[in-house]
């Protein structure tokens, strides 16, 4: 009975197709005149296999019913037919180049990479991606969402799985409907390679090099894929959610993101002054630990020695808790130990650095808090996600306002040598090296240089309008203050034993450049 | 060549035995045979062993993705799984069965008393054993297995490598010794050996396919040796072939593997062509159609081989015209391997036809072959490839070449010469029983995996999403009827080695060749004196 | 009969030393592709890699005619506690003009580092004609605790550019290489 029971399990389990309905049986067709292209492509050779099949098989399956020698079939004794051999070479070449001549059109158009309206960097890591918008300063990671236990020990666990188990993640990629959309796709460590069966496109992403694709998507929605490349333990387990927006909700996401990250700006800076109870940081800690560190390190702190250790008992997380918290902010070169200062915030990883420290046994009573994150690993952890733009636009407008300058002061020799030395550590010893020895031909050297030696004013004249003999040398006229021009003239002209003596002024730069 | 030489040439090989025949008993006989038939079967009962270890890490493949959600396997594990499993299969399976048959069948068919270099031969052989048991004891090792994959792609398999590589690398260096060795004897002995008066043009096609081989191996594996040496460098001695910091290129190490790996390919393949390229003929009783264009296609492909390595690649990031270059010489591979499969069903055409096990093994080979030509096709254009490749198409493409293509056409010639080998008939009905429950579940297991690919799903992925839960059930269950299916091979082979039915010389009556016109069983010396061929 | 086995093995020999040669033969090919595939990639821009050592400028002249867009990646591969950006994301410029644009990098963390940028041009096609002039690429770059400096480059993109593409995108990957500095 108990058998038959089995049995009539087994049975129904195969035979069960309520999921069946739901996965397609051919090459999407997606949603892109590239797909749509592919697609087509895809039939077209599709058909003419399964004609050449049916002539082939035909021929071969006649032979069979019908050559039998239990028929009373007679051998026939021809084995060879010059006319025949060269049919049947030419007719395939002919079949071939039928195939050929739409296939290149369609690589052709896919390999068209220019005039795209929205740029997106796309860089893969040990198993979750990375999307930067190339204009708009917005920034994140996308990490599968789906629960561990819902894979995990599936012989004892019995989780209910959601309708797009393994293919959901905690953030999405919105790109705009219609827009020709630029994918930058690069790698941290491996190889990996990005992939929306959707859009066709599918491009590896190598470690130091980076890789070009585009779509153009006609449908908004929400489309899924896969990490494409073999790339260590969780390759399985770094889908692609791709969300598609129209123009208005596109404009409507990306406010909402820069609200979002002033905000978590504002939290992050709050989080610096605020003491966190170690109850909290702890609780705080194993879900971010969870999410983040149990995938090679394990939940139970015992990791996948040897290439991921053990947590419980080792000599980092009971060790320095400086050495800790820069391990878990910078990562180590070279191994699968990735740097979290990115993707995480300060008190994430003050969190997760406490949970680390005092779970499994490690009982070193040690509760971090953000502010001992930012102390340890210095000024780097300002410079967190949420406000590397928000800098780095603020240099950009120091950059373009000049202040004001007083042309008319008088500066020492020291001065002039010492802002000098400077101005030229920025701004030409690229070129022309600190030796002043130049990178000759391109790069003449300044040491006992005749240009350096000569005419003052055509020393100024062509630091300000850059030589007309030589492209390399550019004009600084734009880039630097007249002051600045003034200083680096001095310097070159009495630094490295050029000891001409002469002394620059603002006003006679401002002189030289009027004429 | 007449029955008169051979009666005499049989005496006269008798009263020579005495003095050079010392076989000696027991395992000793084994370890230091330098006889041809010795080894011969030697490397075809390891590829056999190899073959089921191979099979039982793919069971536990499949057993891990009969369902959705991890159950039996760490998905780290997993990726171990894969990796041995094609390495065993590539390396144990395919290729160590084909050197067999090589060893046994080549100087039978040109003539020859044994290989060329017979004590290189007990070498090529005997080291194979170490370089896989090196790769199979590092799965008990504290690093675990190679977990990179079959094809090692750097850095997974430098920087980011768990600890295995140097087992690896060493392992892969003694494999490529061995196969490099097989491959210069063969070479030797079809140059220097062939009986008077048979030319090049007269050899039979299976000489041919193992000569365009043979030379194969030796023009690719020194370049995987080198391959495996950067890798070995970059993982332990600080070099930076693949490594973007130290001014190296990880796509590099896939240009150099695959220049080693497309020609592997052929390697696996050519010797599948040339057994069967025997059987169909002598099962229609009726020549073989187009000789002399079966020796060119397969000329042309072993050189085309050459120029088709990036279509492997064409998601790395390629120019476009290197793309268009690779995807026309791949689409040109096609021209001579139709020709081939039309000169196969050319030879059926009107013969006489019986379907004994071989045959019907043959003929499922043309078939299934053709398959996975089709899909070869299908994936030779770019911008589909961008969406079939690394997809489960992608294994079904190479699984239909490399199972019903290679192993088919293994299991074909080892029915073929069984008779010959052991001097009895196999079990008729019990080889009928192994042809139709590996046709049948073989395609269970792997024609699915169309679908599945095509559906999107990714390869070598311990869990998949929902929708494609119930194909993936089929193909477990395909996977593990084909893997059962193969015990009844065993069975067969052990039966007939027993006892059975005497064979004659030539049980097949429209077979051809010289290997018939010695006794079955094959005496331990044949041919000392060559045979004079017409 | 004797005679013949001798004559044989003489064959042998030699048919087995040239089979050997080739084997050498192929196993040094193996590594002589290292150097051939960086010329392959430098006449095809196969890779995206851009010239190692300075280049002189040899365009014909400026070509006002058509502008290209330049855009500027930086990135730090894992383990460096670096910053470092591009000043201007992004320029115009017309092919053969001379460009000078600066990066900026800072060592954040409490020790020395070396560090070295790996360049990549996208697409690989352009990085034929994508001429640096003067890079920071070149060298390595040591820098101390806290140190924070800006790094030039000065480059031009090469009139020859094919027609479709106008925009240029140049990565760079720094990498930490205290452990390897050359000596």
């Amino acid at each position: 009975m108990i058998r038959r029971n089995l049995c009539l399990l087994i049975l129904g389990s195969l035979f069960s197709c309520s999921v069946w309905a739901e996965m397609q049986l051919n090459l999407t067709k997606g949603v892109t005149e590239i797909s749509r292209e592919v697609y087509d492509l895809h039939m077209l050779v599709m058909y003419i296999c399964t004609g050449i099949g049916v002539v082939v098989f035909g021929a071969m399956f006649w032979s069979i019913a019908f050559h039998r020698k239990s028929k009373g079939a007679k051998a026939a004794s021809f084995h060879e037919s010059t006319k025949v051999e060269i049919l049947w070479t030419a007719i395939p070449i002919v079949i071939l180049i039928a195939m050929a001549i739409p296939a290149t059109k369609t690589l052709i158009e896919m390999e068209n990479n220019d005039d795209s309206d929205v740029t997106i960097q796309v860089t893969a890591s040990q198993w979750k991606w990375h999307y930067k918008y190339f204009d708009q300063g917005i920034e994140f990671y996308s990490v599968l969402s789906t629960p561990r236990d819902q894979y995990e020990n599936q012989l004892e666990n019995h989780a209910d799985r959601g309708e797009n188990y393994l293919l959901e993640v905690d953030r999405h990629l919105v790109i705009p409907v219609n827009k020709k959309v630029r994918f930058l796709i690069t790698s941290d460590d491996v190889i990996h390679a990005w992939w929306v069966p959707a859009f066709a496109v599918k491009q590896d992403a190598n470690p130091g090099f980076i890789n070009e694709a585009w779509t153009k998507v006609d449908k908004p929605g929400i489309y899924r894929g896969q990490c494409a490349e073999l790339c260590g333990k969780d390759h399985g387990f770094m889908p692609i959610v791709v969300e598609v927006r129209t123009e208005e909700g596109y404009a409507q996401w990306l406010d909402e993101q820069h609200e979002l990250l002033a905000k978590a700006a504002e939290a992050e800076k709050a989080s610096l002054n605020a003491s966190v109870s170690m109850d909290e940081l702890m609780t705080l800690g194993e879900t971010t630990y969870v999410a983040y560190c149990a995938a090679c390190h394990q939940v139970s702190g015992l990791g996948l020695p040897p290439a991921f250790p053990a947590l419980k008992g080792s000599a980092i997380a009971t060790g320095s808790v400086d050495g800790h918290i820069t391990t878990v902010f910078n990562g180590i070169a070279g191994t699968g130990m990735q740097g979290y200062g990115k993707q995480l915030s300060l008190k994430q990883i003050a969190a997760v650095v406490t949970y680390e420290r005092n779970a499994w046994g490690n009982n070193t009573g040690d509760a971090v808090q953000a502010a001992d994150v930012q102390a340890a690993v210095g000024a780097a952890a300002s410079s967190v996600q949420a406000t590397t733009d928000e800098e780095s636009q603020v240099s950009e407008v120091a950059k373009e306002v000049i202040p004001a300058e007083d042309l008319s002061k008088e500066y020492t020799k020291d001065e002039l040598m010492k802002m000098g030395e400077q101005v030229y550590m920025t701004a030409c010893v690229a070129c022309h090296q600190a030796s002043g020895s130049g990178l000759p031909p391109a790069f003449p050297a300044l040491k006992g240089g005749p240009i350096v030696l000569g005419d003052v004013a055509v020393h100024i004249d062509i630091v300000v309008n850059g030589s007309k003999k030589n492209p390399s040398m550019v004009a600084f006229g734009s880039q630097l203050t007249k002051t600045q021009i003034a200083a680096v003239v001095t310097y070159e002209r009495n630094a490295w034993g050029n000891d001409t003596g002469d002394v620059v002024q603002p006003a006679a730069v401002d002189a030289a450049s009027a004429k | 060549m007449t029955t008169e030489n051979i009666a005499t040439e049989q005496s006269d090989h008798d009263s020579h035995d005495e003095h050079h025949d010392h076989k000696m008993t027991g395992v000793k006989r084994w370890l230091y045979t330098t006889n041809h038939k010795d080894i011969g079967t030697l490397y075809l009962w390891f590829s056999f062993i190899m073959l089921l270890t191979g099979g039982a890490l793919a069971m536990v493949i499949r057993a891990e993705l009969f369902q959705p959600g991890l159950q039996i396997v760490e998905p780290d594990f997993f990726n171990q799984l894969t990796t041995v499993h094609g390495l065993i299969m590539v390396f144990g399976a395919i290729m160590p069965a084909f050197t067999g048959f090589a060893n046994w069948m080549l100087p039978m068919m040109i003539g020859a008393p044994d290989m060329a270099l017979p004590r290189m031969n007990n070498w090529s052989f005997w080291i194979l054993p170490f370089a896989f048991g090196i790769l199979l004891s590092s799965f008990f090792m504290e690093s675990g297995a190679p977990n990179f994959g079959w094809t090692f792609y750097a850095p997974l398999s430098t920087t980011f490598s768990n600890g295995s590589t140097a087992f690896f690398v060493f392992a892969v260096h003694i494999m490529g010794i061995s196969s490099i060795m097989g491959a210069i004897n063969i070479v030797v002995t079809i140059m220097n050996l062939r009986a008077p008066g048979m030319t090049y043009m007269k050899m039979p096609l299976f000489v041919w396919t193992f000569f365009i081989t043979a030379y194969l191996l030796i023009a690719v594996m020194p370049v995987l040796a080198g391959v495996v040496t950067m890798v070995l460098t970059d993982t332990y001695f600080g070099t930076s072939f693949f490594d973007a910091a130290g001014g190296g290129d990880p796509v590099m190490f896939q240009h150099i593997f695959w220049f080693f790996g497309h020609p592997e390919v052929y390697i696996m393949i050519l010797p599948a062509f040339g057994i069967v390229s025997t059987i169909i003929p002598a099962f229609s009783r009726k020549k073989l159609f187009g000789y002399a264009s079966m020796v060119y296609a397969t000329s042309s492909i072993a050189l085309l081989s050459f120029i088709v390595w990036a279509h492997h690649m064409f998601t790395t990031g390629m120019p476009l015209f290197g793309e268009l270059f690779f995807m026309y010489c791949t689409m040109l591979i096609a021209v001579p391997t139709g020709v081939k499969v039309f000169n196969w069903v050319a030879t059926m055409w009107r013969g006489s036809l019986t379907f004994e096990t071989p045959m019907l093994f043959s003929i499922a080979f043309v078939i299934l072959f053709t398959i996975g030509g089709f899909s070869g096709l299908m994936l030779a254009m770019t911008p589909v490839d961008f969406q079939y490749h690394d997809t489960y198409f992608v294994v079904a493409h190479f699984h239909y070449v490399l199972v019903t293509g290679s192993l088919f056409s293994i299991y074909a010639g080892a029915y073929y010469w069984l008779p010959k080998w052991t001097g009895h008939m196999y079990s008729d009905a019990l080889s009928k029983w192994h042809f139709w429950c590996s046709l049948i579940s073989v395609n269970l297991l792997f024609f699915p995996m169309h679908f599945l690919g095509l559906a999107g799903m990714p390869r070598r992925i311990p869990d998949y999403a929902l929708q494609f839960a119930d194909f993936n059930k089929w193909v477990s269950i395909g996977g593990f009827a084909f893997g059962l299916s193969q015990l009844i091979f065993l069975v067969v082979v052990i039966k007939c080695i027993r006892g059975g039915e005497k064979a004659a010389a030539k049980p097949w009556d429209g077979a051809e060749g010289l290997e018939w016109e010695v006794a079955s069983p094959a005496p331990y010396h044949t041919f000392s004196t060559p045979p004079k061929i017409d | 009969m004797i005679e013949q086995k001798a004559e044989n093995t003489k064959k042998n020999k030699t048919v087995l030393t040239k089979l050997i040669l080739i084997v050498f033969g192929m196993f040094g090919f193996g590594f002589a592709l290292v150097p051939l595939y960086d010329v392959f990639c430098d006449i095809t821009g196969l890779n995206g890699k851009t010239n190692e050592t300075a280049a002189s400028y040899s365009a014909s002249g400026v070509d006002t005619s058509r502008t290209v867009n330049v855009q500027f990646i930086s990135r730090m591969s894992q383990g460096i506690p670096w910053k470092f950006e591009p000043i201007q994301r992004e320029i115009t410029v017309h092919p053969g003009e001379v460009k000078f644009v600066t990066f900026y990098a800072k060592n954040e963390s409490d020790r020395a580092i070396v560090g070295q940028a790996v360049p990549s041009v996208s697409p690989g096609l352009a990085a034929a004609y994508f001429q640096k002039i003067e890079c920071f690429c070149f060298t390595q770059q040591p820098l101390k605790s806290n140190e924070e400096v800006e790094m030039g480059l000065q480059f031009y993109v090469d009139p020859e550019l094919p027609e479709d593409i106008s925009t240029v995108t140049l990565s760079y990957t720094l990498y930490d290489v205290t452990g390897k500095v050359d000596s």
